[in-house]
């Protein structure tokens, strides 16, 4: 990955219009020039060029942001802020390090499999041996602290057992027209493995031969998006490895977000040639390379769809998600307004900055409300997740899922 | 350098959140869409008018400068505190306070983004005309402290136009009110117009009231298209002078919709030397008696097609071309000055042409649009900054447009303010006598300079 010093050219092409600040979720929460863009460009080129340093107001200012790429697509000169908040991020952390519980987590926790298998299963038991609503209901959360509190209640719903666990009680057809590798991204595995396996489900019937490398790791992008890029180039040249070494055609994803980054693998590591064009999201190739067949079993419900970033402008898709919902027999599809803004979640976000990611996410809420839908669909695990606490929290009672597992259900 | 005490002052009137001195805040208060900057001392962002009025009084007390800022997309450096001191940073004071609908007004805090005020006044079935095209990100204050205007400005005129009332926080502390919610108002010096442009250095706006209008029922498109630009030109002035005041009359020459149709294609024809982008407004069949009107007149100079639009959609499309010109511009070169020279409308060949010889005699690269129904060019010049030798052929060509434009009974902006970019060429436009007068207003309310000092002209004499 290139470092700040050597973007320093994009950050000089900014022309300072503002065109942005319409765009940015942040300043239009915050209206402060620091959360805008456009201050973050000038920022990165002031770092860049040795004329500011890393400080904590500097890494503050830098952390504001979600990665969503709106004001990239929106920029009439295409500065790519998105990339020079995470060269930026790149800097502080190499001049300043990670704090270390989170570089605990990004170095150590995410990357491991068998962690994140017994995160998981203790995370559930928390949640569902009725410890999670004794802790919630004795205030204590609130007593020690109101902030940990609130981020206690993003936390997500655990499954029972991980996909992993799961992947070993089943049996892949062998054989098929196209031979597709399905990358297992740590949401599908700890949170939602019913994806995961209605994304096989899907691809079978499609008469697909689906081959899962399970020794894939973390995609990357929390290490990324904290600066650790280390960390990130060696998961990249693992999970290249093992990916191309299936020999499948292509490589699916069904997290916006990891298929965004698997898509730049080619920035990180050598192991990644021609992966641009390989990785595909799993709707994408549904609808692009196959054309999408849903079964006869009606879904009966009102659909509205979610843009998540990295899909959208991260991966430039958008009409395939939209393209399987209206081919479900049953299903009513209502677009709602700015589905593609972004809903705040962006990682941990939602949990480093609790309030400001509230009030983006209250926002989209208000948007899904004005469609009145039973369904959110979402290609993105995390937006499901910070989409599912935005209803809740406003008490709106549509569900959220995943356009593949909708289809799923027409079989 | 301010004292910490000062800044401690500060923290005291706007609470110590809201105040701030790290060089990485600094930074970000040091620009807006010129490219010029400099370094404040210290951002606030206050939230009342009595934050702003004892603010304004430290500054006097320390002589400090204050510049009030809102969206920061000044086109002539307005914010950028040249001498230092405090920006006064407004986006918190955003609040829509009322929109009257027996009076047909509306009464805004400085902050507020002038889309967001678009949207919320049309809701009500009402309608506030000036769109800058900057309307997304700037903010009422700002548009009102620059004058700000916009596409719209040949039938429903400018800012000044609409603004009825205003509160002002005075250069010395004090807290004025003006106007009010009637529409008419002889009473004393017409200080409203007097704030109206005054680039934040007579005061700053705290609260605004508004004229509205009853949203127009329909409005239509229309493209005309000529094989010079001249005649383009010459089609603008016969439109005005058959006395038919469309709702916007855009100019836009060959390169411009080449560099539109490369960026964001909308249909912009390319073999053409220029168009004419036209929207009427009104009655249903008003609006339609116009548009035939305008496609003759158009037809009477030579066009070679007219186009109109047939519904929505299409006139959106021919819109958004138009709006994206910034970026088609933007992305074609490294720099863009975009000027601002104004002419009678009737002048608006003449200007035509000499902007284009004086393209010409120095070989620069000057797309030519114009929100030319009020006979406001935007010459737009692609450069690069970091070519010495050209830039010197750009000052001198952006000299020669300025002295063309005088010539011609024009003006040196119709709608960019002057700021710090301008400043030079204020001698040519009002003479020492006419500069004396303002020096001595600004004097008279500002005696120690400390509202946005140096922007306009300088105080002193010999500039
Ligand atoms: C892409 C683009 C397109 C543009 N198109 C147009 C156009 O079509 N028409 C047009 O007129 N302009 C246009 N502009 C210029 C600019 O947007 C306008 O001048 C606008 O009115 C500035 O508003 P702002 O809120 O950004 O003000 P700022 O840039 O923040 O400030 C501008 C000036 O106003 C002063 N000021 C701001 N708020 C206050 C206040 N409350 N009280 C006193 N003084 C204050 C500042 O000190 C400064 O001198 C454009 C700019 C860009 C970048
Ligand atoms: S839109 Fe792009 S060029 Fe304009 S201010 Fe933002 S980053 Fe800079
Ligand atoms: S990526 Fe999104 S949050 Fe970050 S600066 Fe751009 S628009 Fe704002």
């Amino acid at each position: 990955m290139k470092t700040l010093k050597q973007m320093r050219e994009e950050s000089e092409k900014c022309l300072r219009c503002g065109l942005c600040q319409i765009v940015c979720p942040i300043y239009n929460v915050l209206g402060s020039e620091p959360a805008v863009a456009r201050a973050k460009v000038r920022l990165a080129r002031e770092l860049a060029g040795d004329v500011l340093k890393v400080t904590p107001r500097m890494r503050k200012i830098m952390s504001l942001c979600l990665n969503c790429k709106a004001c990239v697509a929106n920029c009439p000169s295409q500065v790519h802020t998105d990339k020079l908040v995470l060269a930026a991020r790149a800097q502080i952390k190499d001049e300043d390090g990670l704090p270390f519980l989170l570089g605990a987590a990004l170095k150590q926790f995410l990357p491991n499999n068998s962690l994140q298998g017994v995160a998981a299963k203790s995370a559930y038991l928390y949640q569902h041996l009725g410890l999670q609503q004794a802790v919630r209901g004795s205030g204590l959360l609130k007593a020690v602290s109101p902030d940990l509190a609130q981020k206690e209640g993003v936390m997500p719903e655990f499954a029972p057992r991980t996909f992993r666990a799961e992947l070993a009680n089943m049996t892949l057809k062998k054989g098929g027209k196209v031979k597709v590798a399905y990358y297992l991204s740590c949401m599908t595995n700890m949170v939602n493995p019913a994806l995961g396996k209605a994304v096989i489900e899907v691809l079978e019937r499609h008469g697909c031969e689906v081959v899962i490398p399970t020794d894939v790791q973390c995609c990357g992008t929390p290490q990324l998006a904290y600066g650790d890029v280390e960390t990130a180039e060696a998961l990249a040249r693992n999970n290249a490895r093992l990916l191309a070494a299936t020999g499948a055609d292509y490589i699916l994803t069904d997290c916006g977000t990891c298929g965004d980054t698997l898509r730049h693998y080619e920035e990180l590591t050598a192991d990644a040639a021609g992966f641009e064009q390989k990785v595909l999201d799993v709707s994408e190739f549904l609808v692009d390379k196959l054309g999408v067949k849903p079964g006869d079993k009606p879904v009966e419900a009102v659909v509205t769809y979610h843009d998540s970033c990295h899909l959208n402008r991260g991966q430039g898709v958008n009409r395939q998600p939209r393209e399987i919902l209206k081919a479900i027999p049953g299903l009513t599809f209502r677009e709602m307004a700015e589905a593609d803004r972004c809903c705040g979640g962006a990682g941990t976000f939602a949990i480093t900055n609790y309030d400001l990611s509230m009030a983006i996410l209250d926002r989209k809420v208000g948007n899904i409300k004005a469609v009145n839908p039973t369904i959110v669909a979402a290609g993105c695990p995390a937006c499901k997740m910070q989409l599912e606490h935005g209803l809740a929290r406003n008490n709106v009672g549509a569900t959220v899922a995943h356009p593949v597992e909708l289809l799923a259900k027409t079989y | 350098m301010i004292s910490s005490t000062v800044a401690e002052q500060l923290r005291r009137i706007a609470g110590k959140e809201n105040v701030f001195t790290e060089p990485e805040d600094l930074t970000c208060y040091s620009y807006d869409s010129t490219h010029l900057s400099a370094l404040p001392d210290v951002v606030v962002a206050p939230l009342t008018t009595a934050e702003i009025s004892e603010i304004v009084k430290l500054a006097n007390a320390e002589r400090i400068p204050v510049i009030p800022r809102g969206g920061g997309t000044c086109l002539s450096g307005g914010t950028i505190p040249t001498d230092g001191g405090i920006i006064l940073a407004l986006h918190r004071m955003n609040k829509i306070l009322e929109i009257d609908q027996d009076n047909l007004t509306a009464t805004v805090q400085p902050g507020v983004i002038t889309a967001t005020f678009h949207q919320a006044v049309e809701k009500e079935g009402l309608f506030y005309p000036p769109d800058p095209q900057s309307m997304l990100m700037s903010t009422i204050g700002g548009n009102v402290a620059e004058n700000a205007g916009g596409p719209r400005g040949v039938k429903y005129g400018v800012t000044k136009d609409y603004v009825l009332g205003l509160e002002v926080v005075t250069p010395t502390g004090g807290i004025l009110r003006v106007g009010g919610k009637t529409i008419k108002n002889v009473s004393g010096y017409d200080l409203m117009r007097l704030f109206a442009g005054s680039e934040g250095t007579l005061g700053i706006i705290t609260e605004i009231t508004v004229r509205l209008v009853p949203l127009p029922e329909a409005k239509r498109t229309l493209l005309a298209m000529f094989d010079t630009l001249d005649d383009a030109a010459a089609a603008v002035s016969s439109i005005i002078k058959h006395r038919i005041i469309p709702t916007t009359l855009e100019l836009m020459d060959h390169k411009i919709m080449e560099l539109i149709e490369s960026f964001k294609p909308v249909g912009f024809p390319m073999d053409v030397e220029g168009a004419i982008l036209i929207e009427v407004d009104g009655s249903e069949h008003d609006v339609n008696k116009q548009i035939d009107k305008v496609a003759e007149i158009c037809a009477a100079c030579r066009s070679r097609e007219v186009k109109v639009a047939k519904d929505q959609a299409e006139a959106a499309q021919l819109w958004a071309g138009r709006r994206s010109a910034f970026g088609a511009l933007c992305k074609s070169a490294r720099t863009v000055f975009v000027e601002d020279a104004t002419v009678p409308r009737s002048k608006v060949p003449d200007i035509v042409k000499r902007i284009q010889e004086i393209a010409r005699k120095y070989d620069l690269v000057i797309p030519i649009l114009g929100h030319t129904g009020d006979g406001n060019m935007h010459p737009n010049i692609l450069t690069d900054e970091r070519n010495a030798e050209e830039m010197k052929r750009v000052d001198a060509a952006i000299d020669e447009m300025f002295e063309a434009a005088l010539a011609l009974g024009g003006t040196l902006s119709g709608e960019h303010g002057i700021g710090l970019i301008k400043r030079k060429y204020m001698p040519w436009q009002f003479g020492e006598e006419g500069l004396d007068f303002m020096r001595s207003i600004k004097r008279s309310v500002d005696p120690n300079n400390i509202l946005n000092p140096g922007k306009m002209f300088l105080m002193e004499k010999g500039e």
